[in-house]
């Protein structure tokens, strides 16, 4: 009974959001059709990731090159939003039909672990080494000394500045400290009288050019970390029960952020697309991820660059994630077994995904990998890169969506110009209820 | 008594033939049934059997991947004390507030005015419903775009006549407000379409009498076209209802239910207890709760505008 209202229920909840449930073979089966009739017959696996734009069109190349190389093995591959991906995965392994071989961030798989449809025995078997991987890609696939899934890239923050506004504004190279940011931003942040911010009779309120942007949504919370963590202080944790928040290094990462809106006045307040806002040319540097890097490249009609994160603290420190990817639980054992076949070729050939601005796990792919433009940035800022913690109740914490804890207090400083005091203590609180809950 | 019944029979037959319909013989039904099996068959599998278990499943804890536990009322309970909640039935209704009244009474305009015999009236009402058969994700990518603080193009406008940015989405007292407004813009021509094909259904020699009779414009208005649209009234009121209390689409892409729970509706609550959270028992509890403020809405309004279905 339960199973059948299981069954509707997911059928019910996803027809009202959207379509597309895949049907498919039964996990419960234990034989695989395919591979036992006859050493000729592929096996038949299905890939679920979470890409869209031009990572999709990379990934899905990818899997075309995999699928032609060889005949063992036909990966099916879906991609979803991410969000949306995890549900269908979840109702389809519930169904009975789970996917073989399943994308994630590394902060996502603390919950799946909890839930425990992911396999450590399938990875385990992979007999990886670990250094054959960045060293913060594959701790990403740890969790209680259990490996849950193989390093697939690494995604972080870095800057991104026009060349040709800097020059213009007559600033020789991108900032690389809170000192310079000010000074850089507030030269490049000019009204429309053409007077920038550092002279007498700048109009704040008719702005023509901002010297700064970035995103205002869970993104700025990401920044918020990254700026704790340049203070040498990192209160989220795998295994984090309640968390009691440094209200000064809180404080003081929230009040940088507002600053640059309401004190220096060089980022806009509530900027909703700020990479589309740099490609325009009406934003001098924003901080953003890889992935932008190919649609920058061939969006932004002026000479442009990317920098590392600027250390505005003490130390230096940038918010990242990591991929992987993982196997669901699965008794069919030659579904396993293609599945791990995939993996291995994915990760050793992940070089060509790098051709989509990400940066690959595998170290002799991520060496191999065409450097695009922009990229080294990027690769600088992988041995003090901080990721979230794999906490099981990660996906609630530092969800992208209302009303999660980290949005709250990224709007509250970034829209409300709210005292980092108060939203510190917010935040405690709020995480504090998603803990206990 | 055989005279009243073939009195009533034959009275029967004038209302069915003044209606234009005819009773269905037997074999006419099981063809009508026939037709309608397709449609019986995707309601129960796919809307019926599901909402039948989502109640079910509101008394239980499941996070999807594993087995459903009962857990009683928990779910409900919890909603008595998760601010979230009542925060989303706060915007919810607020959001029906600012939505219902413009909907109603300026589609009811607008299909007064492309009643009237003019030139371009046709074009008038193609582009009058425009905006309702956009994709809702469409409508919600252009006007955040519209909305965008610093460089959307309402903002250019307010500030070249001397104006201050409003900031549309990211102000927690503006947000709920500038959603609104797309609603308004895509739901109008719907419903105007809808009092359209209502007044076209009010019999023209009603109005000649009233002419006839001396009748201001105002009172023929007044005393003619609003009580014979009451039907009409009363169907676009709970369709604007439902179509309001259930919103997602918009809401989802151009503020996700921010800035902080400003325009965290119940729809959205609940999708994101269901769909992200995964907590499947407490977002079924939500649709449970959507479904009974829905009745209790459609029962209120059923009583105000007391239809009388002889109408």
């Amino acid at each position: 009974m339960k199973k059948i209202i299981a069954v509707l229920a997911s059928v019910a909840m996803l027809s009202s959001v959207f379509s597309g449930c895949s049907g498919g073979n039964q996990q419960t089966s234990t034989s695989s059709g395919a591979a036992s009739g006859g050493t000729s017959a592929p096996v038949s696996i299905n890939y679920y990731g979470g890409w869209t734009g031009g990572d999709l069109d990379k990934m899905s190349a990818l899997v075309k090159k995999f699928n032609e190389g060889q005949s063992e093995v036909q990966v099916t591959f879906t991609s979803l939003q991410w969000s949306q991906m995890f549900t269908k995965f979840l109702a389809d392994y519930q169904a009975g039909s789970t996917p073989d071989v399943v994308a994630m961030h590394s902060f996502e798989l603390g919950q799946f672990v909890d839930m425990g449809v992911l396999s450590s025995d399938a990875i385990k078997s992979l007999n990886l080494s670990s250094s054959d991987y960045i060293k913060t890609a594959w701790d990403g696939t740890i969790l209680n000394d259990v490996q849950y899934g193989v390093p697939l890239d690494v995604n972080m923050h870095a800057l991104y500045y026009n060349k040709d506004l800097f020059k213009a504004a007559g600033i020789a190279s991108a900032p690389t400290n809170k000192e310079e940011l000010i000074a850089a931003a507030q030269k490049l942040t000019i009204d429309a009288n053409g007077k920038n911010a550092t002279e007498s009779g700048f109009d704040a309120a008719n702005i023509k050019q901002y010297g700064f942007g970035f995103l205002q949504n869970h993104h700025a919370f990401y920044q918020a970390f990254a700026l704790m963590n340049q203070q040498g202080y990192n209160p989220f944790t795998d295994d984090m029960t309640t968390l009691s928040l440094d209200s000064e290094k809180t404080s003081a990462a929230f009040q940088f952020l507002e600053d640059l809106v309401y004190k220096y006045k060089v980022t806009p307040a509530g900027e909703k697309s700020p990479i589309d806002d740099f490609k325009a040319g009406s934003v001098a540097m924003v901080i953003d991820g890889n992935w932008q890097l190919s649609g920058v490249d061939s969006a932004a009609k002026f000479d442009w660059d990317t920098a590392a994160y600027p250390q505005i603290f003490s130390e230096k420190a940038v918010w990242g994630a990591s991929e992987l990817l993982a196997i669901p639980n699965n008794k069919d054992a030659d579904k396993v077994k293609a599945a791990q076949t995939f993996i291995k070729w994915l990760s050793d050939n992940s070089a060509e995904w790098a051709l989509s601005g990400q940066i690959p796990a595998n170290v002799k792919a991520q060496q191999a990998a065409t450097k695009i433009k922009g990229i080294e940035a990027y690769n600088s800022e992988l041995d003090y890169v901080k990721f979230l913690p794999a906490h099981k109740k990660s996906v609630k914490v530092f969800s992208s969506a209302a009303p999660s804890p980290i949005l709250t207090a990224a709007q509250n400083a970034m829209l409300n110009d709210k005292d980092p005091a108060e939203i510190t203590k917010q935040l405690e609180s709020d995480i504090n209820k998603v803990l206990a809950g | 008594m055989s005279n009243r019944q073939t009195s009533s029979g034959e009275a029967a037959q004038n209302l069915n033939r003044t209606k234009g319909t005819k009773p269905l013989r037997a074999s006419q039904g099981k063809i009508a049934a026939l037709f309608l099996l397709p449609y019986l068959a995707v309601f129960f599998v796919f809307r019926l059997g599901p909402s039948i278990a989502g109640i079910a499943i509101s008394f239980c804890k499941w996070d999807l991947a594993g087995s459903l536990s009962f857990i009683g009322i928990d779910n409900f309970k919890r909603m008595l004390t998760d601010s979230n909640f009542h925060t989303s039935i706060i915007n919810t209704l607020i959001f029906f507030v600012l939505t219902l009244p413009p909907l109603i009474i300026l589609s009811l305009l607008l299909a007064n005015f492309f009643n009237k015999k003019m030139r371009g009236r046709n074009v008038g009402r193609v582009v009058a419903i425009i905006p309702y058969v956009l994709i809702p994700a469409v409508v919600g990518i252009i006007w955040n775009w519209m909305y965008d603080n610093n460089f959307g193009i309402l903002n250019f406008y307010i500030k070249k006549m001397g104006g201050s940015a409003i900031h549309w989405l990211t102000d927690e007292h503006v947000a709920l407000i500038s959603v609104a407004i797309v609603i308004i813009w895509s739901f109008l021509g719907y419903n105007t379409i809808l009092f359209l094909a209502g007044l076209q259904g009010i019999p023209k020699e009603l109005y000649e009498a009233s002419l006839i009779d001396g009748a201001t414009r105002f009172q023929t208005f007044m005393k003619i076209t609003l009580p014979l649209l009451k039907p009409t009234t009363s169907m676009v009121v709970t369709l604007t209802m439902v179509n309001t209390v259930q919103l997602f689409d918009q809401i989802y892409v151009m503020t996700n239910g921010g800035p902080g729970t400003s325009t965290l509706t119940m729809v959205q609550y609940l999708y994101t207890s269901a769909f992200q959270n995964y907590e499947m028992g407490y977002g079924s509890a939500i649709e449970v709760a959507v479904l009974i403020i829905l009745v209790i809405m459609i029962f209120i309004q059923n009583k105000l505008l007391k239809v009388d279905e002889g109408v």
